[in-house]
């Protein structure tokens, strides 16, 4: 196997992808063995009546399209090279993103919840990106699509995770801790003093699956990136590295996301003379 | 216990409120039209079948909600220009639903004064007036009965001495010879301090015992008010007589 070492710089359209080439190639041929591990799955369906053998049909068609078709696309916009087509990319992502985490929330009383999850999200990503993409990786241009798009991409999908566990554990808390919000502000508290236990735990929430990460990375989770990488035939210490970046990544924005999700959700619980909307729980 | 020569401390003008509500459709009123004046050191009792509006009326007396028209006057002054966080420390609710941080004796008692040192012989002091005395301050809070967390709440708003304090249902869920000592000790508290004692309650019995005046709430409205002794004994409203008849065997 030919080893390419990645080396984060200049962005060349074209020259990436020839150096590309020096790796194991695969071909959909190469595919089929995979596909026999699906086969089996299929046969435990059907020697254990699972009744999946449909839902796994789907999923093997799903899996191949979706992801051939995100390959040619991302192939295309390699090739654009344009900045605003990237921007118009990773705001779709966000708007869908931020639709995926508002369906998780179970109660939707809360008015312009989306656009509060979309606001944190927004921020939570955009803040990392920059920090990834200007600072760390040092891309030129610092928009290569190469970079951006997979970073931003992996950077929302962690986020919209977060907030999702973020903005359900304030709605459980709220609802769980009301009589001590209540019996707080009725004592004087402040808005902010008397739901702190509520914030504190949904905050929590969010970071609480990168914390768990960190602590079992490389032990007993070899991350996605990092394998890819290592098999695509990049040295080990750098895919490490990167992999690294990635982790401290989405901690950064996991954390902002959520922290900033649970503030600006938490406003609309009360009104500006601290009494708690308990009609919106 | 009634003072005609207190100043007036409260005053209610035409207020009205409903419950808000996250539903197109339009809800009852909680309250309507309410009108009545409070002076200073007086102990009022708030009266009425369950759902009348007394607990709604208390929320409004220290802004933990506010009312949809109507005004409600604190000292001569608009309750809204007053300081909320302020006003709540001196126009102190105790809510029906008692919160019991988890912890020990004292840690309950210190979520009142939370910037403040409060000393253990001032806990003790407070404990004793409202009959725990006995209780060890790192008695774990989880395992107290609930008279004794009725006490509790008394006790962390005795620490804050308000000027007008305002007891939801005080001795909720007790039998009548325990919820006769809260009533008790309430009624200590205010002689001892001449605070102003504003007291919700469904149980008339309660009601006579601590005295003062009554106002008499059905459906959201005020149909009587008066004396405590004028209204047990000869009571005007057909409400207030069937509320007295009804609860006559409590």
């Amino acid at each position: 196997m030919a080893l390419i070492y990645a080396n984060p710089g200049k962005w060349i359209p074209g020259l990436r992808l020839q150096q590309m080439e020096n790796i194991q190639q695969l071909t959909y041929f190469d595919l089929l063995w995979a596909f026999v591990l699906i086969l089996i799955i299929g046969i435990i369906s059907v020697w254990e009546s699972l009744k999946f053998e449909r839902d796994l049909a789907i999923g093997v068609v799903r899996t191949v399209l979706q992801l051939t078709l995100m390959g040619y696309f991302l192939k295309y916009i390699f090739k654009l090279d344009s900045f605003w087509i990237i921007l118009l990319i990773m705001i779709v992502m966000l708007i869908i993103a931020s639709r995926t985490a508002q369906g998780r929330l179970r109660n939707k009383k809360v008015h312009g919840s989306q656009l509060l999850i979309g606001l944190s999200l927004g921020v939570g990503a955009t803040i990392t990106t920059i920090f990834a993409i200007m600072l760390t990786v040092s891309a030129e241009p610092w928009w290569a699509p190469q970079y951006l798009l997979p970073l931003f991409g992996m950077i929302l999908g962690n986020g919209m995770n977060s907030v999702a566990l973020s903005g359900e554990r304030l709605q459980a808390e709220l609802n769980h801790r009301r009589i001590e919000i209540e019996t707080l502000l009725a004592l004087g508290y402040s808005a902010h003093e008397a739901s702190k236990h509520v914030r504190r735990d949904a905050i929590r929430a969010g970071l609480l699956p990168s914390i768990n990460t960190m602590m079992v990375v490389g032990i007993v989770v070899l991350p996605g990136l990092m394998s890819g990488q290592i098999i695509s035939g990049v040295d080990p210490t750098l895919a490490v590295k990167y992999q690294i970046m990635v982790t401290f990544m989405i901690a950064g924005s996991r954390g902002i996301a959520s922290w900033l999700l649970i503030r600006l959700m938490l406003s609309r619980y009360f009104t500006p003379s601290h009494q708690l909307k308990y009609w919106i729980l | 216990m009634h003072k005609l020569s207190g100043k007036i401390i409260l005053e209610l003008k035409d207020v009205d409120y409903t419950h808000p509500s996250n539903s197109d459709a339009s809800s009852e009123p909680a309250l309507r039209k309410i009108n009545f004046k409070i002076r200073e050191g007086d102990s009022v009792s708030v009266i009425g079948p369950s759902g009348c509006g007394k607990s709604t009326l208390l929320r409004l007396l220290n802004r933990m909600a506010d009312p949809d028209n109507g005004r409600i006057f604190y000292k001569d002054k608009p309750l809204k220009e007053h300081d909320v966080l302020n006003l709540r420390r001196e126009i102190l609710l105790v809510p029906q639903e008692i919160y019991i941080v988890p912890g020990t004796l004292a840690d309950n008692l210190k979520i009142v004064k939370r910037d403040e040192e409060i000393t253990d012989d001032e806990l003790h002091h407070v404990l004793n007036s409202v009959g725990l005395g006995s209780k060890p301050l790192h008695l774990d809070s989880t395992s107290m009965s609930v008279g004794e967390k009725h006490r509790l709440a008394l006790a962390r708003a005795f620490l804050l001495n308000p000027k007008i304090l305002l007891l939801d249902e005080p001795a909720a869920s007790l039998d009548l010879p325990a919820a006769r000592g809260i009533i008790d000790t309430i009624s200590g508290f205010h002689e001892k301090f001449d605070n102003t004692v504003i007291m919700v309650t469904h149980r008339f019995r309660l009601a006579r015992r601590i005295g003062g005046s009554v106002v008499m709430l059905d459906k959201g409205r005020i149909v009587e008010t008066a004396e405590s002794l004028d209204f047990f004994r000869n009571p005007q409203s057909p409400q207030a007589q069937r509320f007295i008849k009804d609860a006559g065997e409590d």
